[in-house]
């Protein structure tokens, strides 16, 4: 009730009657801020329960986690597990997706495949943050000959196609004789940044002309506490954005080259294998691609439909 | 305009040279050579065909050598059929794959493009939904997926075409329609949005104001300030598709060049995949500046700009 006093007339002075009339007494209260004040993030979570299909994606990722967690627990086969007097069975009770060429239940396979994609999700997420947003942020606070030299690094590695950069390690790093899972971890950790990298220095480019990054080297904070502390949380709307789209790609990835034979191999059951050997007996028996494919596709439309939704919420120049 | 394409030229020289190099070293680092076969040649036979490949020379003459004769567009021979050199391979796949890639770029921009403009001017209609959820169907499902999908109902189910093989018009359309897949969903959501940002704009109440027919408004006003937009994601649509080209053409059994690449890398052959992997960057270098020299031209606010950081 204090701020009101503002439209009051003083005593004597004769209003203009008809004219315009005296605000009631208790106009403050009208202006008081009603029910608590939205922030960003609560903004941004209200926006996203609105989104059907980000709601939808956003449960479809969490019961994978969970079947990819729980799900070869409680199967009472393994991945390797043989069975062949059972082999290239239709789908029964006892093997609900159907068994494969060598009696190995599809369903089992088909979870464990889960763990694999989802793994290469998690690590490309981290890898991201780790080198993407670092290398973004440094070069972008730098500047000048350090963001030039950085961001051309960046454009020269923009200029071959990821695919091929992802190969040509995965070759180099097989006869290595590295862990075929370890090599498509490194091939998509040491490419996927890149996109990230270029996000995060055009937020933190802008950032760092802000007041409060001033306020910050005013009173003394080194440079990685400003960098780490002040101006990438400030950034973190774009790169949860990026992160959620760079991970079904990645999945893609690691699905794709299984499939032509680089990635991880048999009996070691990933969703490209799965899908590689599915496609060899299409003719004869097609539900053994089905599954894979379905896992796949469903995994990166659950990631894409939340990014899209997250994109929506969080990014303010996109709003509408 | 002049300083902006020397300096992509040399940039693009630069890539290059780096590809090149860095590839070359990588296949020279691998442990295993070319000519580690299950059953061990004996040492003599091993040697001689070192000094047959110049594998005996010290690395830098070898690398020396490699760059004199790239300059010159000579690839090399191939490691694993002898009596072929890395450029008949291109010579030979390449053209399968350039037209299979011209076809399907042409499927997405011919259907890409349209039902984006179709969902923008149904705004959050039934249409509009239907458009936009097929196209975030389209850039979940993955191409080899979607070979096997189109190959099983159409193929095998329907019988409508063959389910591989190349040569006939009728054999390219499954390989051309999984690979325009990605770009026509992807052009459709890119088109939709870049549309509607554009019809908000005053330009186009004021064509709508001096009484010119919707139809002039969407294509003549409207369509060219969209174009631009598109034209910077071709680069990246383009490299989708060559680099799809790999499993499509090994599902579709298609004798092109990313069949080739993918066979030579599973049989270690590394001149092949040297060679290959230079023309590919080479190739998407090049479309990418293109790509970019198109944009300069449609754009007259970006020609005379320097390109500062970005």
């Amino acid at each position: 009730m204090a701020a009101q006093t503002a439209w009051q007339f003083k005593e004597g002075v004769a209003p203009d009657a008809g004219s315009f009339v005296p605000a009631p007494k208790d106009s403050g209260e009208l202006q008081q801020i009603a029910g608590r004040s939205t922030t960003y993030w609560s903004d941004a979570i209200r926006r996203i329960r609105r989104n059907k299909l980000a709601v939808v994606g956003f449960w479809i990722i969490i019961a994978l986690f969970v079947v990819a967690i729980v799900g070869p627990m409680v199967s009472p086969y393994s991945y390797e597990d043989q069975d062949l007097d059972n082999t290239f069975q239709s789908p029964t009770l006892r093997h609900p997706f159907g068994t494969d060429q060598l009696g190995r239940d599809q369903m089992t396979r088909v979870m464990y495949g889960s763990r694999i994609s989802l793994a290469v999700g998690i690590v490309c997420a981290a890898l991201n943050f780790l080198i993407g947003v670092t290398y973004g942020g440094i070069s972008a606070y730098f500047g000048g000959r350090v963001d030039d030299i950085m961001m051309r690094i960046v454009d020269i590695l923009y200029g071959i196609p990821t695919l091929i950069i992802v190969i040509l390690l995965t070759v180099l790093f097989k006869d290595k004789g590295v862990n075929p899972l370890v090599n498509v971890f490194i091939a998509i950790g040491l490419t996927y940044w890149l996109p990230m990298a270029r996000i995060v220095r055009g937020e933190i480019l802008s950032l760092k002309e802000r007041e409060f990054a001033l306020a910050a080297k005013t009173i003394g904070a080194p440079n990685n506490r400003i960098l780490f502390r002040h101006l990438i949380p400030n950034a973190m709307g774009p790169i949860i954005v990026t992160v959620t789209l760079e991970i079904p790609a990645a999945i893609f990835t690691e699905a794709f080259l299984s499939y032509i034979g680089l990635g991880v191999s048999a009996p070691v059951a990933s969703w490209g294998v799965l899908a590689s050997d599915g496609t060899e007996a299409i003719r004869s028996f097609p539900y053994l691609v089905l599954f894979p494919a379905l896992a796949i596709s469903l995994t990166m439309f659950a990631f894409n439909f939340l990014g899209d939704g997250l994109r929506d919420a969080l990014d303010p120049r996109l709003r509408q | 305009m002049l300083k902006f394409i020397l300096q992509r030229v040399l940039s693009m020289i630069l890539v290059v040279l780096i590809v090149a190099s860095a590839t070359f070293f990588m296949m020279r680092l691998l442990p295993s050579g070319p000519f580690s076969r299950e059953k061990k040649l004996p040492a003599q036979i091993i040697k001689n065909l070192e000094a047959r490949y110049h594998l005996d020379d010290p690395l830098w003459k070898q690398y020396v050598d490699y760059m004199k004769n790239l300059l010159r567009g000579d690839l090399g021979p191939s490691f694993k059929y002898t009596d072929r050199t890395v450029n008949n391979i291109i010579n030979d796949g390449f053209p399968v794959s350039a037209a299979l890639g011209v076809v399907a770029v042409i499927l997405a921009v011919g259907i890409g493009i349209p039902l984006g403009i179709w969902g923008a001017l149904k705004q959050n209609g039934w249409q509009d939904n239907l458009v936009m959820f097929v196209a975030l169907l389209g850039v979940s499902v993955p191409n080899f997926i979607m070979a096997v999908l189109l190959m099983f109902i159409f193929a095998l189910g329907l019988h409508l075409v063959p389910a591989a093989g190349w040569g006939s018009i009728k054999q390219i359309i499954l390989p051309a329609f999984t690979l325009a897949g990605y770009p026509i969903a992807f052009l459709a959501r890119l088109v939709r949005s870049s549309m509607l940002e554009v019809l908000r704009q005053e330009y186009i109440t004021t064509a709508r104001a001096k009484g010119l027919s919707e139809r002039l408004v969407i294509f003549r006003h409207a369509l060219r300030n969209i174009l631009i937009p598109v034209v910077t994601v071709l680069g990246p649509l383009i490299a989708a598709v060559f680099t799809g080209s790999f499993v499509v053409e090994k599902i579709f059994a298609i004798p092109g060049l990313g069949r080739y690449y993918v066979t030579s890398i599973n049989d270690r052959d590394y001149t092949t995949i040297l060679g290959v992997t230079i023309f590919y960057s080479a190739l998407l270098v090049f479309l990418n500046f293109m790509v970019d020299l198109t944009y300069a031209w449609l754009d007259p606010r970006i020609r005379y700009v320097e390109r500062k950081v970005s």
